[in-house]
């Protein structure tokens, strides 16, 4: 693996361990200053704004939350000193009052910007994954296969 | 305990037939393990791709289904 891609999945790890830490400024260590975050269920928020609202949020999830996180990154693409990245986070939430867990699906995609020698997150958008749905061509293909199976049989 | 850092789906692809055949570091296994453990996507094509070479290389000969000859045809003659 290049250099750059096993030092943003470093980083990405240690985003990981971060929220599985309940660590907030390991989390704020692993974003650019000013960057974007268009994070699933809440307002945009850019520049300074940003790194605020993410503490604000982190660090109310950690005080009521354990979260186990689980990130699956699909790829990783490098640019020079510009980076993307796409793939899952899996989020458990475990409820430290009453043990209740919740798990919750997102698609994340992000860009990465490397100052100083390190890389770091510029822009992150997740949203929420949906169940799987077959297509209708899919649907009655699949249909007529059963049918014709059934009959040969 | 030390942390295991990610894999891409990418990366897990290219090094499957590796890991397969015990061919990695100790490192890069436990990142892989880690990676199929939750992707059930990479599990499909490992599950897929050791299914393959297991069967392969038992050299075994596998008896069809009952009607798999005459609906593969059908398939065939459809396209």
């Amino acid at each position: 693996m290049a250099q750059d891609q096993q030092e943003i999945s470093v980083a990405k790890t240690e985003y990981r361990e971060a929220y599985n830490n309940g660590d907030v400024r390991c989390l704020l260590s692993v974003f650019a200053t000013g960057f974007t975050d268009c994070s699933d269920g809440e307002p945009s928020f850019y520049g300074s704004e940003s790194r605020r609202a993410l503490e604000l949020r982190a660090s109310e999830l950690f005080q009521r939350f354990k979260v186990e996180l689980f990130v699956i990154i699909i790829d990783i693409i490098v640019k020079g000193d510009f980076a993307f990245d796409w793939g899952w986070h899996k989020m458990r939430l475990v409820d430290k009052k009453t043990g209740e867990s919740s798990d919750t699906k997102y698609r994340y995609f992000e860009t990465w910007t490397k100052a100083d020698g390190t890389w770091k997150i510029n822009y992150i958008i997740t949203n929420k994954e949906m169940p799987p749905r077959m297509l209708p061509e899919e649907e009655s293909a699949s249909a007529e296969t059963a049918t014709a199976g059934n009959a040969a049989s | 305990m030390e942390q295991i850092i990610l894999i891409t789906c990418s990366e897990l692809r290219r090094e499957l037939s590796n890991y397969i055949e015990n061919d990695v570091s100790l490192e890069l296994r436990a990142r892989i393990d880690q990676h199929v453990e939750v992707c059930p996507d990479c599990r499909a094509i490992f599950d897929g791709v050791r299914n393959l070479i297991t069967l392969v290389s038992t050299g075994e000969l596998i008896e069809l289904p009952r009607g798999f000859s005459a609906r593969l045809y059908r398939r065939f003659t459809s396209l």
